[in-house]
């Protein structure tokens, strides 16, 4: 079932219909005309989309782990990213250790979360419908927030960013900030670290023979429960650092989780469930529209003179609009495996 | 859910009404209409919750959250959208009203005849995806509808502030919270208006749920694969269960109109849909009362708990010791969480309505052992 | 007392008219809804008052600061008067639906003679409308100019200076500061309006607005639309948002090292905002127009009472806490009634003279056309961060100009306002 957990599916030839070329060729045909509109804003939006992209593939990957491996769908995720983000808040003013060790500390903490919530709720639902494991985790996000709120009040929280990473990087072509460039090379090191661990241990390995057949698997011997102990710890680690990343960055407040659930969803959906390489590829593509969407609508606007093509604030609906495209094209996502969650 | 001993338990539950004998057979129209008498004075009392007015809400919101139920209980479809449906029935009316001064009984049929042909477009296009990514096309619907309506287009929706003047019919009269309907020189409470229309309603459904077409839902919600190897065109029956409960779900909308006497941009958020799931769970998603217990639970406590400032102990007149609980019970939502995670585990289907039926019969067995 | 008839009570309900039901009420001082009297020939003697605001969620704390400041007026009104109020508290959760069902809770079920707060303008119309339709005074404090506006009610008061008031006791100094801005504004009414008020405001003194973005409310990521302001010829960025996402604009936009070149300015400013972020961000901020600012002449005294009753430092909330109830309860009392036709009849055209006097420099009155407290606004800078005081309260910000709220707001006609 996860042999194909890491490896995009080939998209053959004779799977893109003609619709599908002819609507590359508008879609590239209208990044040229934005380019060529206003080069500097195009570069901007456009590396600032796959920063924004790695971020989104960061806080959906945690997501993609667990729902691909396990068969969980993780409805406290985005409780989870919240929590890091909470966490880092309290390890880093009231306490008063430096980010760089909540930076560490966090993820461990929400990892172990994680790891009471599979072992007090979650071991019971593997085996039932994939709804109940979403009701049930559903149920939790709403206890995460109520937590959160009991903890550290209702009003939105910041952190100071370290020196060294609060300017920013100037990269030639555009200016990004230190800190989500920081983002993105944590980010790009995290979807190494989990494609090397899942792909090229063994342990990884015993974890992938595991899922796809637990009973056969128990017969050799394997561990399981331990086993995917260790992936809702590594789902939900993951999760935490998000959380730290981006708590960090903007700052933390009640809504966050509900928001990131939201979002993560909509990057492993249009990835395709089961495909970590689909989430990453989904993340980068989806920040990409949010940023270019606008730029491209407003070019439209002005060489066509129809000025209501550009829609203030459409970049909000992005993220939807892909999804439902692409589930609508190709009812798995892209890179979806069949009989996945069916 | 294709637990087998469930099964048949759950076919003999619905087919309740179905029994000889005729006491069980109105046993729906029964409870439906006891609880429309009894709800608002048992809430009004000054020991529960004091006023009556949320009675009506409460009424508004089972109709609203039995019709979700139609998709979860009866046919095993989660959809995060059903706010879609609330809110295309509040709009409706109240764009009718305010914008185009139609007389509410034009207005009201007309946003559930909208509020259904959304729901069956929406229907064809993602009724037949697997259950999760319908789930998640359900919550992408939703945010989009409520991007839409907050943008405000020709400006019929008000936007963000919603709309809110001009919005209630010409027959209603309010003051200091007290709502009456004029019907021709007669003026009846507003909460019997909305019991009336609620007991219609409630009737019409359990009506869908006990026909053929409510028995092949059933069928498809325990095995899908089953039912479309016996030549069943599921994909269909699962379009018109949504579309069914949308239509049900605009009158609840247009019902809130006046309740609320206009329409707000939440009644399209993710959280009213995440609210009715909340409550159908809870309540018990395999009984027909079941998603109103929920209803009566989940808007109980919330209110309840709220206003709970100090609980004296033992009595009120005769206090001994006061223990400060409002700070605690604002956090209500995590002990329903709490709760509701319980009931998702221990019997995903069965909810408080379940567990007390449950709790009932072991009890009535018990003591009918002791003869 | 108005006096009802069938007749009247079938005609329908325009936008702000209030019903009264024959039979069903009556008259209001003696129905056992409107709230306990306590006796006494000179005026009602005791008050229940309803005091809404968000109290969980992420505004929590301007709901608490609004409650805090109306509590220091209870405390004040009761000596000075023989009266006892009692104040309950109602969740808006900065949500219309909840709002609306704790305003309809406070008054049926709490008995509350009249009822002040709110945060969001949504909510702030939604609950007006229903006080409005049925006979409870209501002031607001929310932003929107539509509150004074469009969706102006005939029992509905806005404590809080308008958007307009406020953009056009920026404008000129913007135009000082900077020649050419960009405007980033949130996707909903409050910012929609802003929006179009300040590009008029900026071009009548003299600038130039060179583009503005649409901002979803609530925004998570200012990065693209700050990528626009860079890519402009833009030498001021406005943002007209909320506070927690201009918090959010501030801090990206210091993060992409932008606000050394550029002039900010943050409209309808509240300091809450900033005081959790780091000084450097409140030092950076040029221009902001505020309703009321703790460093204002005289009130020193309001701001200690504050800061140690209250669990933030003093700033506008506080203020319109206090002046909300001041102004209720003493309408009340001139009016010797408490039903909202009584009071209206007393706050249209009143000028405030009592202490709620004392906190804005100025002449502050009620106007009859559109029920705003014309009051007058203030601009602030941002101190460099050595000089910024945080004991015995917090003081980030210099006030640059003050100006009288006749010259700001809008002529009656232009408001679209009608009761």
């Amino acid at each position: 079932m996860n042999r194909r957990l890491l490896n995009g599916r080939r998209l053959s030839g004779a799977e893109v219909s003609p619709f599908g070329v002819l609507a590359s060729v508008v879609v590239v045909g209208l990044l040229v005309l934005s380019f060529v509109d206003n080069p500097g804003l195009f570069v901007d939006q456009a590396i600032g989309g796959l920063v924004y992209g790695m971020i989104l593939v960061l806080i959906a990957l945690g997501l993609s782990i667990i729902l691909g491996l396990l068969g969980i769908v993780n409805f406290a995720h985005g409780a989870l990213v919240m929590l890091g983000a909470y966490v880092t808040f309290e390890i880093m003013t009231q306490i008063g250790l430096s980010f760089w060790v909540a930076l560490v500390v966090a993820p461990v903490i929400i990892g172990l979360v994680g790891i009471i919530i599979e072992r007090s709720v979650l071991q019971f639902v593997y085996d039932e419908d994939p709804l109940v494991g979403l009701l049930a985790t559903f149920g939790l996000s709403l206890m995460f927030s109520e937590l959160v709120r009991a903890f550290w009040g209702g009003g939105p929280k910041g952190v100071p960013l370290p020196q060294v990473l609060s300017a920013s990087a100037d990269l030639g072509v555009t200016t990004v900030a230190r800190f989500r460039l920081f983002t993105v090379i944590v980010g790009a090191l995290t979807v190494i670290a989990v494609y090397l661990f899942i792909e090229r241990t063994s342990f990884g390995l015993s974890i992938r023979a595991g899922v796809l057949d637990r009973e056969m698997a128990e017969f050799l011997g394997i561990n399981m429960p331990v086993r995917f102990i260790a992936m809702f710890f590594l789902g939900s680690f993951i999760a935490g650092l998000g959380g730290v990343l981006r708590g960090a960055e903007v700052g933390m407040d009640l809504g966050m989780g509900e928001h990131f659930i939201i979002l993560a969803f909509v990057v492993v959906a249009v990835g395709g469930i089961g495909s970590l390489f689909g989430s990453v590829f989904a993340g980068l593509l989806i920040g990409e529209a949010q940023y270019l969407t606008p730029v491209v609508l407003r070019t439209l606007a002005t060489v066509t003179g129809i000025q209501w093509l550009a829609i203030p604030g459409i970049d909000g609906l992005v993220p939807y609009l892909v999804m439902i495209v692409v589930l609508l094209v190709r009812p798995r996502g892209l890179f979806g495996q069949e009989g996945f969650l069916e | 859910m294709t637990d087998e001993p469930r099964t048949n338990e759950t076919i003999n539950r619905t087919e309740e009404g179905v029994d000889i004998s005729s006491i069980r057979r109105l046993s729906v129209p029964i409870g439906l209409f006891l609880i429309v008498i009894l709800l608002r004075p048992l809430v009004s009392h000054p020991l529960l919750l004091g006023y009556g007015q949320i009675a009506t809400t409460m009424l508004i919101w089972m109709l609203f959250v039995a019709s979700f139920n139609l998709l979860l209980g009866y046919s095993g479809m989660l959809s995060f959208g059903h706010a879609i449906f609330l809110g295309a029935g509040a709009y409706g009316v109240a764009i009718g009203i305010a914008k185009f001064s139609a007389p509410y009984a034009i207005v009201a049929p007309t946003a559930i005849a909208v509020a259904g042909v959304i729901a069956y477009l929406i229907a064809r296009l993602i009724v037949h995806k697997g259950e999760i990514y319908f789930a998640m096309l359900t919550l992408a619907f939703v945010e989009a509808v409520q991007f839409i309506a907050n943008d405000n287009p020709m400006g019929l929706t008000g936007g963000a502030q919603g709309l809110s003047g001009d919005t209630l019919p010409a027959f209603i009269q309010t003051y200091r919270g007290q709502m009456l309907v004029n019907l021709g020189g007669f003026s009846v409470d507003w909460y019997y208006v909305v019991g009336l229309v609620f007991c219609v309603s409630m009737l019409a459904l359990w009506r869908v749920v006990r026909s053929p077409f409510g028995r092949s839902l059933i069928a498809i919600r325990e095995n899908e694969e089953l039912a479309r190897a016996m030549g069943m065109n599921t994909r269909r029956y699962k379009a018109w269960a949504f579309t069914l409960s949308g239509m049900f779900a605009g009158l609840a909308g247009a019902l809130i109109e006046i309740n609320d006497q206009g329409a707000t941009l939440s009644l399209l958020s993710v959280q009213t849909s995440g609210d009715a799931i909340l409550m159908t769970v809870l309540g018990g998603a395999n009984y027909f009362f079941g998603p109103l217990a929920g209803v009566f639970m989940w808007l109980f406590a919330e209110d309840y708990l709220t206003n709970f400032q100090t609980l004296y102990l033992p009595l009120a007149e005769f206090p001994i010791v006061g223990v400060e609980l409002s700070g605690v019970l604002t956090y209500w939502q995590f002990l329903l969480g709490l709760l509701f995670v319980i009931a998702v585990l221990v019997s995903p289907r069965e909810g408080l309505w379940g567990l007390t039926k449950s709790g009932i019969e072991s009890a009535y067995n018990w003591l009918r052992s002791y003869q | 007392m108005p006096h009802t008839s069938r007749r009247h009570v079938l005609r329908r309900v325009g936008a702000a008219g209030s019903i009264g039901i024959a039979g069903l009420a009556g008259c209001s001082e003696s129905s056992p809804n409107s709230g306990s009297n306590g006796g006494g020939s000179d005026g009602p003697s005791s008050f229940t008052v309803g005091v809404m605001g968000p109290l969980s969620g992420p505004f929590a704390g301007w709901g608490q600061a609004e409650i805090a400041g109306a509590k220091l007026a209870k405390s004040d009104l009761e000596s000075e008067f023989d009266v006892s109020i009692n104040l309950v508290k109602g969740d808006t959760e900065t949500d219309p639906s909840a709002g609306l069902k704790r305003i309809k809770s406070l008054v049926t079920r709490d008995n509350a003679d009249f009822v002040q707060g709110g945060v969001s303008s949504a909510v702030c119309t939604k609950m007006g409308t229903w006080a409005s339709d049925n006979g409870v005074s209501y002031i607001a404090s929310g932003a929107s100019d539509t509150l004074t506006g469009s969706a102006c009610k005939k029992y509905m008061y806005s404590v809080y200076s308008s958007n307009t008031m406020q953009v056009q006791a920026a404008a000129p100094e913007m135009a000082k500061e900077a020649d050419d801005w960009y405007v980033l504004y949130s996707d909903y009414t409050w910012g929609h309006t802003g929006q179009e008020v300040l590009t008029n405001a900026l071009e009548e003194n003299g600038a130039l607005v060179v583009g503005n973005d649409a901002v979803p409310f609530p925004a998570d990521d200012f990065t693209q639309y700050l990528n626009n302001v860079a890519n402009s010829d833009a030498s001021g960025v406005a943002l007209i948002n909320p506070g927690l996402d201009a918090r959010l604009a501030i801090k990206q936009l210091m993060n992409k090292g932008m606000h050394q070149d550029l002039k900010i300015m943050a409209h309808q400013f509240e300091d809450l905002v900033l005081w959790g972020l780091n000084k450097d961000a409140a030092a950076a901020l040029d221009i902001s127009p505020m309703g009321w600012y703790a460093g204002v002449e005289g009130a020193d005294e309001f701001n200690e009472r504050v800061s140690k009753q209250s669990e933030t430092d003093p700033f506008v909330r506080h203020y319109m806490g206090y002046t909300s109830l001041d102004q209720h309860v003493r309408a009340a009392i001139r009016a010797g009634a408490k039903d909202a036709e009584s009071i209206r009849k007393e706050l249209e055209g009143h000028e405030v003279s009592s202490s709620a006097a004392d906190l804005q420099p100025g002449k502050c009155y009620w106007r009859a056309c559109d029920h705003q407290l014309v009051q007058p606004v203030h601009t602030v800078t941002g101190r460099s961060v050595e000089k910024m005081q945080d004991a015995p309260y917090k003081l980030w910000f210099d006030i640059n100009s003050t100006t009288p709220g006749d010259k700001l707001a809008r002529d009656c006609e232009a408001t679209g306002c009608s009761f």
